[in-house]
């Protein structure tokens, strides 16, 4: 008569382990995110000063210094403990080394330096006149960085050989203003922030905005078209989108929409330079307000399914600085190498532009209202110098060729030659690209209508806007 | 030095690429109407397409294109449990309303095997039009409809006699078929767009047909529209749906990114949504590429689509479909952003999704995955794969069926918004003309060519200006057509060795006794003609025989023959191989000759591409027989 009560307790206990087991179990994932997070390798910079804007205007961001420092299994320890400065980490596909920006002495240049993750030397990649920051890996030992010139930063690509950065050494960014690199995105573009509108960062009202370009220089975009929430330190997650910082926190690019999706982050700023762990957690840069400081945060924002409110104490500190900055946190970790961008740049001193429609645009025109359109360059005094005008066929097509590698913009107008819309700041074509235009401002969300352009169907020619030879809008309707 | 180096790599991949090339060309030669990949190389792979369920809803009845068979699958155990012969190249199926009857079609064959589905055994064998595809009963399970791909009709099948009754016209490259939940109207739709007037847009229709009358009554018109897929009705038969392509094939093709090369989407119609409405599943940054499946949930809340070369299944919420459908009142299927309204998951499945079922209660759905030989068994509730269901194929992947997913995948194009596939639809051809950017806006326009039995007809590209395939599919392809990194050497390799195996189709315009036809026989004479009418001598340089010689009927020249336009940048002409040359309108390099017959009559004025000018409208007629039989 025993023996069922016997097997009855042996029962029960074997449903309470069970029990506990499961939620030890339903627990530990949560637990091993967090802990995984922070324990896994990374590089970060601490600075006295941050100011993550201060390019806009070609300033330094760390200008009370920065240190790249190294949190691993050891401790924390200063990436390039004999440098003057540190900044700007970015880890190779393989894990194995790192770029950075460096100062050896106070009063150098910032210069990028690679260096071996296992230890040994750091090797000077970059020897530029004036500042070069903010590198990234590109595939096929290339790097993209931003180079001071004239005062201003321009993004360049060039190729590693022998720790050096050598030819072909390839200008990206041809715009008047400041631009930097902030990511490279898995399809290959190099996503960097300018100012919006485009090149006028001398403009009091220019706010941060985040643009694409090929890896040749070809192709340069806004990410997205609804510009004006001051979006900077732009970084691709896991999922695809691209995670960034603006004027109300945190926000994302998501591939399904035209538009910025916010994102529910708990009150305070946020420096943008995302950094995503294996469990899928964020490291974020945070401080409740701009009298304090930046510190390294791990946002674990789910619980299995369930999204956690954007509760401060969802914000779990992962390095603090009490009085410095913790910004741009870098797993070391290896990961898929992005696409490479085959150019096929031509052999051409000039660019063709192709608008399939100007109508199609998010400023609406009246059928039939837009005749011509103008180019404009700037001149050595950066005013605009119209370089010719070019008629707009009836289905609002016009086909150009202009010069390359220099700041242009349109001017669309109409039959008696009053300006319909002027484009607010300026972009570029490089030497060889043909580019082409679903319409004036359509958005990234608008792909082209199936139809031959009647601009092709006239001469397959292009206006000559090179500034070559005069050109007059006749032809035109 | 780079241009050696790429020399040299052409060569190492000419090398690696020859004996295997050599083999396929001996296997080609030696049965010309087989597949080299499967006569040449051991594994015969099953490659499922289409799928039914039986009536009690625990077995799944699965066309195994490559191997040639129905398989029978235990839903429950999830194992084959039996297997059925059929015909070459089998391709769509259908249950007779009773149960007791399966109907596949054999796209080689020319037929329709019927299956007894108490025994499993072939009973009947029925004739149909060329290249049969998809197939369907009337409700009284009298009457068969059977789209016929090469042809281009839909056959009407009695099925007490097993004799067609009659073809009724449908669109070019007619494939797919669904009956209307009412039973009274068949809707077919069709892969290559109606041949239409040079550089214009390109248009498809639905066909529709009453069961009763049997005719055609109406021909929906799908603007812009070239690659129509399945069709699909809700089960109220208010709303129904195709899949689709939009090619940009009139534009540039100078960057791929924001929608430049297709728009993947779908055609609503029905009273849902009156007339009809295309709709996007694309996003910004990520294409859906090839929606190829599609079907509708019983209680209308979701509709599944494959996406054939995205390797994936697209999941749409229907009630947020249509209110957003009747929300916006100007077309919407260029907008991007637009799928963000509707589409609610992307389900990762295997290679080459194509046919798609529910099971009996809607919690599961069957999707075949064509180059894995499995099915993908999705929680209908969770949006995810829970089991995969193995049909039994070869274990080891060979360098054919690696090239093969190459060929139908969209990874390797910018954002993955397409594959080679979304061209040559099925290995085959759009039926397009496109405007290159290398070339130059506007300039040398090409039509698509077709990939039959290419070995032997180099060199490639409308102008001969790539001397073999890894130039021509490599990186060309790369840097002009995906805009991203694609193949290595390998991928490379393994493609082209897929490319060079595909075979002829059977030309359904010889006689079974390979004699040709008295008008055959006139116009074979009128092609090796030496002399005019008048009995002055041809010169050699334009006799028909002189450029199309040779056992593909090219000498793989390029040669000035009149055709020239003035967009393109040269008048010389790579001389195309002519087998088969039925089947790929439309024609010249630019595809500007809508049939044969115009090559000659609109665009030979001065007798350049043949002397013809001399010719009869019958002895025309005689030569483009002649010409079909080839």
């Amino acid at each position: 008569m025993r023996r069922p009560a016997i097997v009855g307790r042996l029962l029960l206990l074997a449903v309470t382990a069970l029990t506990l087991f499961a939620m030890a179990v339903a627990l530990a994932p949560r637990q091993s995110a967090a802990s995984s997070s922070t324990d896994s390798s990374l590089l970060y910079t601490v600075a006295g000063g941050y100011d993550p804007l201060a390019w806009i205007h070609g300033s330094d961001r760390f200008s009370g210094g920065a240190t790249v420092v190294v949190k691993d299994s050891r401790g924390r320890h200063s990436l390039v403990a004999d440098f003057a400065a540190s900044a700007d980490p970015a880890v190779s596909f393989d894990g194995e080394n790192a770029l950075f920006a460096g100062k050896q002495k106070p009063q150098d240049r910032w210069q990028i330096w690679e260096i071996s993750l296992a230890g040994g030397k750091p090797r000077r990649i970059t020897s530029c006149v004036d500042d070069c920051i903010r590198s990234f890996y590109l595939p096929e030992n290339r790097i993209v960085y931003a180079k001071k010139v004239d005062g201003r930063f321009v993004v360049e690509a060039a190729t590693l050989v022998d720790g050096k950065a050598t030819a072909p050494v390839v200008r990206l960014t041809y715009g008047p203003g400041n631009s930097l690199p902030t990511d490279v995105l898995r399809d290959g573009r190099i996503l960097f922030e300018a100012t919006f509108p485009f090149g006028s960062s001398s403009d009091p009202s220019a706010t941060p905005e985040l643009y694409t370009v090929y890896s040749d220089g070809s192709g340069v975009e806004s990410y997205r078209c609804d510009h004006g929430k001051a979006r900077h330190a732009g970084k691709q997650m896991s999922s695809g989108d691209v995670v960034f910082a603006s004027e109300s926190g945190l926000a994302r690019f998501t591939s399904a929409l035209a538009k910025e999706a916010a994102i529910a982050a708990p009150a305070g700023e946020y420096a943008g330079d995302l950094a995503e762990t294996a469990a899928g957690d964020w490291l974020v840069s945070w401080r409740p307000d701009t009298r304090s400081r930046f510190q390294l945060m791990l946002w674990t924002d789910r619980v299995g399914r369930t999204l956690l409110s954007a509760h401060q104490g969802a914000l779990r500190p992962v390095v603090v600085e009490p009085n410095a900055n913790v910004i741009q946190p870098t797993p070391i970790v290896a990961r898929t190498a992005p696409k490479r961008h085959p150019s096929a740049l031509h052999d051409w001193s000039y660019a063709n532009l192709l608008c399939l429609n100007a109508y199609t645009s998010k400023y609406k025109f009246a059928a039939g209202s837009i005749h011509s359109v103008r180019l404009y360059a700037r001149d050595d005094a950066g005013q605009a110098k119209l370089l010719g005008t070019a008629p707009v066929e009836t289905d609002g097509s016009f086909f150009l060729q202009v010069p390359a590698d220099q700041p242009l913009q349109f001017e669309l107008v109409d039959g008696s030659g009053k300006t319909l819309k002027r484009e607010a700041g300026w972009f570029w074509i490089r030497r060889g690209e043909q580019r082409v235009c679903v319409g004036c401002h359509a958005g990234p969300e608008t792909a082209p209508e199936n139809a031959v352009p009647m601009i092709l169907q006239r001469s397959t020619t292009p206006a000559d806007m090179t500034g070559a030879t005069d050109q007059h809008p006749s032809g035109g309707h | 030095m780079r241009s050696m180096a790429t020399i040299t790599a052409k060569a190492k991949l000419a090398a690696k690429i020859a004996p295997i090339a050599a083999l396929l060309l001996f296997a080609a030669l030696a049965r010309p109407a087989a597949n080299p990949a499967r006569s040449g190389i051991s594994e015969r792979y099953l490659s499922p397409i289409e799928m039914v369920l039986s009536p009690d809803g625990r077995q799944l009845y699965v066309v195994c294109q490559g191997s040639n068979e129905l398989r029978v699958v235990d839903l429950e155990s999830g194992k084959v449990v039996s297997t059925v012969p059929l015909g070459r190249a089998p391709r769509g199926l259908t249950m007779s309303p009773d149960s007791a009857q399966i109907y596949v079609t054999n796209s080689t064959d020319d037929t329709v095997s019927v299956i007894d589905a108490a025994t499993m055994r072939v009973t009947r064998t029925l004739a149909t039009g060329f290249e049969p595809a998809g197939v369907v009963a009337d409700r009284a399970g009298e009457t068969l409809y059977v789209a016929n791909r090469l042809s281009g009709d839909i056959s009407v099948i009695n099925v007490k006699t097993g004799q067609e009754i009659k073809r009724l016209l449908a669109g070019r490259g007619a494939s797919y078929l669904a009956l209307s939940p009412d039973g009274k109207f068949v809707y077919g739709t069709h892969i290559y767009p109606k041949l239409g007037a040079f550089r214009k847009q390109p248009n498809s229709e639905i066909t529709v047909i009453d069961t009763a009358s049997q005719t055609v009554v109406e021909r929906k018109r799908l603007h812009n529209v070239a690659g129509v897929f399945h069709v699909a009705f809700s089960a109220d038969g208010k709303l129904g749906v195709t899949t689709q392509l939009r090619p940009k094939n009139l534009i540039p093709l100078a960057h791929v990114e924001h929608g430049w090369v297709f728009g993947n989407s779908l055609t609503l119609f029905g009273e849902d949504v009156g007339g009809t409405v295309q709709v996007p599943i694309d996003e910004l940054d990520r294409y859906y590429s090839l929606p190829w499946g599609v079907i509708i949930t019983p209680d209308k809340s979701k509709m599944f689509v494959t996406t054939a070369a995205s390797e994936s299944v697209t999941v749409i919420d229907v009630p947020k479909l249509l209110n957003y459908v009747r929300a916006r009142r100007e077309p919407f299927v260029n907008d991007l952003s637009a799928s963000a309204n509707y589409v609610t998951a992307r389900i990762p499945v295997g290679h080459n999704p194509r046919g798609v079922l529910l099971s009996k209660d809607a919690k599961r759905l069957y999707v075949a995955n064509r180059l894995d030989d499995n099915i993908a068994v999705i929680d209908t509730a969770a949006n995810r794969v829970v089991s995969t269901i193995d049909l039994g194929g070869p274990k080891t992947i060979n360098p054919l069926r690696r090239g093969e997913r190459i060929f139908f995948t969209a990874d390797y194009a910018f954002q993955g918004h397409f594959g080679c596939s979304n061209c040559h639809l099925d290995a085959t051809i759009d039926g397009l003309e496109w405007d290159l950017e290398p070339d130059g806006f506007g300039k040398d326009i090409v039509d698509n060519r077709s990939l039959e039995a290419l070995s032997g007809t180099e060199p490639f590209k409308w102008n001969g200006g790539n001397p073999d395939l890894p130039t021509e599919c490599g990186p060309r392809v790369e840097k002009y057509f995906f805009r991203s990194q694609s193949y290595g050497d390998h991928e490379l390799t393994d493609l082209v060795t897929f490319v060079y195996s595909l075979p002829y189709r059977p030309n359904r315009y010889r006689l079974p006794n390979s004699e040709l036809s008295p008008a055959q026989e006139r116009g074979k004479a009128i092609f090796e003609r030496t002399t005019y009418k008048n009995g002055k001598p041809i010169p050699q340089a334009n006799q028909c025989g002189y450029c199309h010689s040779g056992p593909k009927f090219t000498n793989r020249q390029q040669l000035d023959v009149g055709t020239g336009k003035p967009t393109d940048r040269s008048p010389l002409v790579d001389v195309p191989h002519l087998p088969n040359v039925a089947y790929s309108a439309p024609y010249l390099h630019d595809g500007s000759a809508q049939s044969l017959e115009e090559i000659w009559t609109v665009y030979n004025p001065k007798d350049q591409h043949g002397v013809s000018n001399d010719l009869t409208k019958d002895e025309l007629n005689d030569l483009i027989e002649y010409l079909k039989t080839l």
